[in-house]
């Protein structure tokens, strides 16, 4: 049997896999809570997986490597403090989140916002969430087809179309159940990728200080943190964006704190994304530093890891590793399209256009939402305008710009204002974006910015600003609402 | 009902700790080896900073603080 038919026969029976478990729970979602959140119906563990599964895309996993490669040890700050991000996501606003969600019902995170600062604040977040993660389908999609074309030579409509079917028809079918289960086995995945390949090409490059010592005899350039052609500011700012601003980067792993009603579960799972993170992010600056010392003159880096995996794998192993990295990308796929139905079934269908939301009538809209925004990914998959493209690449500092700090602090301090909240997400984004144009007329692209600064980090900053500043001169929250949202009084009964 | 909510003040301690620590290793110059032949920053930055986080988070997890 030829190694493309082993590739291709792993990956099918991971893609039955995935509808297998999308079909097994299709029965069980009976409200719309079951639907969108499997409400306290997931085991800690399940949710660690699928919070971190979520956070890390495709990118992580398969170009991790790849920009190892390319930036040396630059790149390194940005894998250990992406496996922080669980960190500063469960402790800074996990805990706050699952109270005020589970107290006030609310469904989406753009619930929670509406909440806090009121319904304009509500409605501006989904439509900022929605307008920044959508594109996101479409880059998963594309990152799967140019994978799968170049890796094992699978045509690359052929790959979005099967691999677009598949996700749409479990998280169609399975809702949030379908999801962070599937989330769970990729995530299992991940790990077992990790843990086959990196000690066996440790074993080839003489360990972790043969490959060390090889991989700075070949790019000494690249030895240092600032010398992949990267300011050092770009590398600061790098080190905190991929960790602190998950907070309100990753909206779609943060709905995962909505899932319990008991805080004490996210405790548990806290410590499984962290260790879960920690072997991905670890494995991947490992392979990054082997990569370099037994290929330095590779000629395409997004190569790097299925180089190792053709090298040191048989085709079976080597499988398991590539369904890991289609994993990575399907379980993005699944909770964008997921949250997105539900911010539109619940925050723009159900409360700005005020059409019936009950139980049926949600699961209903929100599995056509999920076909349209499905097909919709998938067409723009197979020639990417390039608006769509623009979006991809700001879709999440646009978020992080946005709601890191209206959703931090919103969550902490009562003295913040409904105006407040939305000014300050209102002006994250604008100068979010704003940043990322002034570097574009600067440099003639998206990956370069003025200073080194990433636009996230400014854009977070001024909606910091905004924030506070109309905060201290706007009318606060009615007090009431306030004492049900700070926890010192009750739910009314009629709530 | 009156509940005093608690901000996890001592892990808020250790993220100011851990970023302000990462981006000081970040800045330092290279020096000599200290494990598998790298120095101080780069084996931090690649294997030891992740120790701290693992334990930080394992903090919050028995304490909530």
């Amino acid at each position: 049997m030829s190694s493309t038919i082993q590739y291709i026969l792993i990956i099918c029976v991971y893609f039955a896999a995935m509808l297998g478990i999308g079909l097994f729970f299709s029965k069980r979602n009976n409200t719309k809570s079951d639907y969108f959140l499997a409400k306290d119906k997931l085991p800690p563990a399940v949710i660690a997986f699928s919070f971190s599964a979520t956070q890390m895309s495709g990118s992580s996993y398969l170009g991790c490597v790849g920009t190892m490669h390319s930036l040396g040890l630059a790149y390194a700050p940005v894998s250990i403090t992406s496996a922080a991000a669980p960190w500063f996501c469960y402790v800074l606003v996990g805990d706050r989140v699952c109270r005020i969600s589970s107290r006030l019902k609310c469904m989406t995170l753009s619930d929670l916002f509406e909440e806090r600062f009121g319904k304009r604040a509500g409605l501006a977040s989904s439509l900022i969430m929605i307008v920044a993660i959508v594109p996101v389908l479409t880059a998963q999609l594309k990152a799967a087809g140019t994978a799968f074309e170049t890796i094992i030579g699978i045509p690359y409509l052929t790959t979005i179309l099967v691999f677009g079917v598949i996700v749409i028809i479990y998280t169609l079918v399975g809702g949030m159940f379908a999801v962070a289960w599937t989330d769970m086995i990729q995530g299992v995945l991940m790990m077992l990728g990790m843990v086959m390949l990196v000690p066996i090409v440790l074993g080839a490059t003489g360990g972790i200080s043969g490959a060390y010592a090889s991989f700075t005899t070949n790019n000494p350039t690249m030895a240092t943190f600032d010398g992949g052609g990267k300011p050092l500011l770009w590398i600061i700012s790098g080190f905190l964006v991929y960790g602190f601003y998950q907070i309100g980067g990753q909206p779609a792993a943060i709905t995962r704190f909505q899932t319990t009603t008991q805080p004490e579960k996210l405790k548990k799972s806290l410590v499984w994304s962290v260790l879960f993170q920690s072997v991905v992010y670890i494995g991947v600056s490992t392979l990054g530093i082997c990569s370099m010392a037994l290929f330095p003159d590779l000629a395409a880096p997004d190569m790097a890891l299925p180089n190792l995996i053709s090298h040191f794998l048989p085709p079976l192993l080597g499988g398991v590793v590539l369904a890991a990295a289609l994993g990575a990308m399907m379980s993005t796929i699944d909770s964008v399209l997921l949250m997105a139905s539900s911010l539109f079934v619940n925050n723009i269908w159900g409360k700005a256009l005020r059409k019936p939301n009950d139980d049926k009538a949600a699961i209903h809209v929100g599995r056509i939402v999920v076909i349209i925004l499905g097909l919709l990914g998938t067409l723009f998959a197979i020639k990417p305008p390039d608006a769509i493209l623009w979006l991809v690449t700001m879709g999440f500092s646009l978020m992080a710009g946005a709601f890191t700090f209206p959703l931090l602090l919103g969550v902490w301090m009562k003295g913040l204002t409904p105006a407040g909240g939305f000014w300050g997400m209102i002006a994250g984004a604008a100068s979010t974006v704003i940043w990322y144009v002034i570097g574009y007329s600067m440099y003639g692209n998206l990956n370069d910015f003025v200073g080194g600064i990433w636009p996230a980090v400014v854009g977070s900053l001024v909606s910091l600003v905004v924030l506070l500043a109309v905060s201290k001169f706007t009318a606060p929250l009615e007090q009431e609402k306030l004492d049900i949202l700070f926890e010192e009084a009750d739910v009314p009964s009629n709530a | 009902m009156k509940k005093k909510l608690e901000f996890p003040i001592i892990s808020a301690v250790l993220m100011v700790i851990y970023l302000a620590g990462g981006i000081l290793v970040m800045c330092l110059p290279h020096a000599s080896p200290v494990a598998w032949g790298m120095d101080f920053p780069t084996f931090t930055i690649m294997y030891g900073g992740y120790a701290f986080i693992i334990l930080a988070c394992l903090y919050h997890s028995k304490t909530n603080r």
